[in-house]
């Protein structure tokens, strides 16, 4: 499944974000979105999850305008999580997973094997199972965001779109998310395009970077191709050094603030 | 879908339980005390029953009865619908315009047209309801509505609308008594009428609340999460207020401004319940219908034979009882 955005124009109230974009996500790959605040990463990741409308153009998905496509069809197919999300305080992991089989049961249907089969797929997935019947409230920041990620799978989608899931983790279940997405791709072929606010976490486990400022993409492509100081320099405004791990991921470390920038 | 177990249908039976004793007390106890055995007579046997039994059963108490638990869960069921879709613990049916516009177009009504015919009063309070939801959810929208936006119009429209009844009360002082005793609200005197233009608005909206339980349930979890998971939010939630309005709109206007049935309701029910609609929604139907007939039949008694309206006995019980969870501090989520 690929998922194509062609001239977006995206925008909130009377401000325009995004102009004439053009994007391609393609099956099974990992893409991230970097850029500084106010780039317009969020805003796109919304409007290819279709909860933004675009002002122009349109996204696709393998060839269809999703606008077009019934909301649950979409659903059963694309999974968005938010950053943030909220729930009710006594929700527990399992009621919340439960919830990723909305787009597969309509109102006068119960839920059936295979709709129990899928929650508790995703409950082992993500490494919940003991967790399964522990309220959110009782988890820790990384285990909260596994469980959001696990509704997410309930949908049984093929493409999952995660905006800044790191945000407020320690380091360590940072690692956790970014393994928990690699090991999804890799074991589960799931395609994921996500916003991520570390240049370098984006650069270890993306196979392709999708670079924005003010709102334009200004490189794409493999990270070890693309990030370079030039880049960090005009773009996000801080001089620094790029080093190469012996994998050949690039690894970049700033040094300070860009004299003056360009652009 | 998964739930607790076995714990919140044990709930919904006693709730059940509950609600059955309150109708029989309500049947049973008033001015003159009928026993269960004559109240079982003459609902089931009534060619068997004494007359005065029969009397006092089929023409007063058991319309009454019937109306009160229609009202009470039309109210409780608004109000655990609207905590649900403003995410807000403190929602309920006064804070949409439901309450003030019915008090207004009643009033008016009263007032103004002394001489219309008395189902008019019902008739265009229940139109007054839905006037003042659709001017709160009007006002509140700006390429959508944001919970928070519409909890605000609706403060500052019930204040306006309000002040528009003071005036109304003012102009016409020689009517006050009537008119006061319509807006504390109560049940005396409802009758087999008021049934039947009831039920059909409260079973109706009920029956559709019940079956998008599932889509308030999603909506619980943001808007965004819930657009995600195919929800289309902003018609769902214009869909719930509509239903909150109706059944909210349609108990006020048969029984007048009852209040704090509505909030406190589903509040006692989310803590013994959870925040599954699925089980919350019907849970608070049958406990604000046997809370509100456990309150008309006080009202009957305590200060017999005087009988006090209703609404003044459900928000002295009420208050107190809110303050009381928010001092423990486990109400407002």
């Amino acid at each position: 499944m690929t998922l194509t955005a062609k001239e977006l124009a995206l925008g909130y109230e009377d401000r325009l974000v995004v102009q004439g974009l053009n994007l391609e996500i393609r099956r099974g790959e990992i893409v991230s979105f970097i850029g500084p605040n106010g780039s317009g990463k969020s805003t796109i990741l919304k409007a290819l999850a279709r909860t933004l409308r675009a002002r122009g153009g349109a996204v696709y998905l393998d060839g269809r305008d999703i606008q077009t496509l019934p909301p649950r069809q979409l659903a059963r197919r694309l999974a968005f999580l938010p950053q943030g999300p909220q729930a009710p305080a006594d929700l527990t992991v399992r009621e919340l997973v439960w919830h990723g089989r909305f787009p597969h049961l309509r109102w006068w249907e119960s839920a059936s094997r295979a709709d129990v089969e899928a929650v508790e797929t995703a409950l082992r997935q993500t490494r919940l199972e003991e967790l399964a019947d522990r309220p959110l409230t009782a988890l820790s920041g990384g285990e909260r965001q596994r469980a959001w990620i696990a509704l997410a799978l309930a949908q049984s989608p093929s493409i999952l779109l995660l905006d800044e899931p790191t945000t407020y983790l320690d380091i360590c279940h940072q690692l956790e998310i970014m393994e928990l997405v690699s090991r999804l791709n890799a074991e589960l072929g799931l395609t994921v395009a996500m916003v991520l606010h570390d240049i370098n976490q984006a650069a270890r486990y993306s196979h392709r970077l999708v670079v924005l400022h003010q709102g334009r993409v200004v490189a794409e492509g493999p990270p070890a191709g693309i990030l370079t100081e030039e880049l960090l320099r005009n773009v996000f405004g801080v001089e620094s050094r790029i080093q190469y791990d012996s994998e050949g991921k690039p690894l970049c470390l700033p040094t300070g603030l860009a004299r003056f920038t360009k652009v | 879908m998964a739930g607790r177990g076995r714990r919140p249908w044990l709930l919904l039976v006693m709730a059940l339980v509950v609600l059955a004793g309150a109708f029989t007390m309500s049947i049973a106890w008033g001015p003159v005390r009928l026993s269960y055995g004559q109240v079982w007579q003459a609902i089931f046997r009534p060619q068997e029953a004494p007359a005065l039994a029969r009397t006092i059963v089929w023409n007063i108490r058991l319309p009454r009865t019937l109306v009160g638990a229609l009202v009470g869960a039309g109210l409780a069921l608004s109000g655990a619908i609207l905590q649900g879709v403003m995410r807000n613990p403190l929602a309920d049916p006064h804070i949409i315009g439901v309450s003030a516009g019915a008090g207004l177009a009643a009033v008016a009504t009263m007032n103004f047209f002394p001489d219309a015919p008395a189902q008019a009063i019902p008739a265009f309070a229940f139109l007054g309801a839905l006037a003042g939801a659709a001017i709160v959810y009007l006002l509140a929208w700006r390429g959508g509505v944001s919970p928070l936006r519409m909890v605000l119009a609706g403060v500052a429209v019930s204040s306006l609308l309000s002040a528009g009844t003071s005036t109304v009360l003012v102009m016409f002082s020689e009517n006050v008594q009537a008119t006061m005793t319509w807006l504390v609200g109560g049940l005396a005197g409802r009758s087999w009428n008021h049934w039947h233009r009831l039920w059909p608005y409260i079973g109706g909206a009920a029956a559709v609340a019940l079956a998008l339980a599932r889509h308030l349930n999603v909506l619980l979890l943001g808007d965004e999460v819930a657009a995600g998971l195919g929800v289309q939010v902003e018609r769902t939630r214009l869909a719930l207020i509509a239903l909150a309005a109706i059944l909210a709109g349609a108990a006020v206007s048969v029984a007048g401004l009852i209040g704090f049935i509505g909030l406190i309701v589903p509040h006692i029910v989310r803590l013994l319940i959870g925040s599954d609609h699925r089980f919350l929604l019907p849970a608070s139907g049958l406990l604000g219908a046997a809370l509100l007939l456990a309150a008309d039949t006080a009202a009957r008694l305590v200060l017999d034979p005087i009988e006090i309206p209703v609404g003044i006995l459900t928000t002295a019980m009420g208050a107190p009882f809110f303050l009381y969870l928010l001092r423990r501090g486990r109400a407002p989520r």
